[in-house]
């Protein structure tokens, strides 16, 4: 599930809840380039309520951060906690996209704070 | 004491899709939790979907075994198939210190595989390949 949070700062702020798998990619994938990529600025994506994440996802997450990038813009992970933690830096997510632990250091990493 | 399920799937997306839900209600019936249920349903997933991947459209009627048996210390997955010969051990690595601009957003999935099953294992005999993948429970 994916849900969209409207800043006033410019940033996109969006949250990926529950599981990422096959089916649960095949739902957000279109929607979460919408309101990433599409919107061509700064993106904190919450990870917080993520339970599970796989390849598929990851790819969907590098493809939406190069989008940003080459429209000038980053993008940070935000809050990803324990088995979903390992994986996105057991396959260097973290190499290529910042992560940060909370809201706060994203902004500051976006430069923002 | 162990538990066992098998699921028999056509290579296809929509059709792993279906069964993806049920082998996590497997797991989870047979209180398996953390991050062993995670690494099963991850290997299973990159597995499936890389053969899907590799299957030509003519081909996507084939189908493959999955195979979960639970014991106490343990979680082993068995994903039998008739594809060509194919061995995950040899893909190309991963560069996991490559920067965004360099990285492709698929060629993840057999890296998490190798590096998050505790222990791995592939043989190909009478034109069938077969992966074992054991996930520790504790």
């Amino acid at each position: 599930m994916l849900q969209a949070t409207q800043r006033t700062d410019g940033i996109t702020q969006v949250a990926l809840v529950g599981r990422l798998d096959v089916s649960g990619l095949h739902e957000v994938d279109i929607k979460f380039h919408g309101a990433t990529a599409a919107r061509a600025q700064p993106a904190i994506i919450d990870l917080t309520g993520l339970d599970y994440i796989a390849s598929l996802g990851m790819g969907m997450l590098i493809s939406c951060a190069q989008s940003l990038r080459r429209k000038g813009h980053s993008m940070v992970l935000v809050g990803a906690k324990g088995d979903v933690d390992t994986a996105l830096r057991s396959a260097g997510i973290d190499q290529a996209i910042p992560m940060a632990p909370d809201v706060d250091e994203a902004l500051r990493v976006l430069g923002k704070a | 004491m162990s538990t066992a399920a098998q699921w028999e799937v056509r290579l296809d997306v929509a059709a792993f899709a279906a069964i993806e839900p049920e082998i996590g209600e497997f797991l989870s019936r047979q209180g398996v939790a953390g991050r062993a249920a995670y690494v099963s349903n991850l290997v299973i997933e990159e597995i499936v979907r890389n053969l899907i991947a590799h299957t030509p459209p003519y081909a996507d009627e084939e189908t493959i075994t999955v195979a979960l048996t639970v014991t106490t210390r343990m979680v082993t997955v068995v994903i039998e198939d008739e594809r060509p010969p194919f061995n995950p051990f040899e893909g190309p690595e991963l560069d996991v210190e490559a920067p965004l601009e360099q990285r492709r957003p698929g060629g993840m999935g057999l890296h998490l595989v190798r590096n998050l099953a505790d222990d791995l294992t592939y043989e190909n005999s009478s034109q069938r390949n077969r992966l074992i993948a054991r996930v520790s429970r504790q």
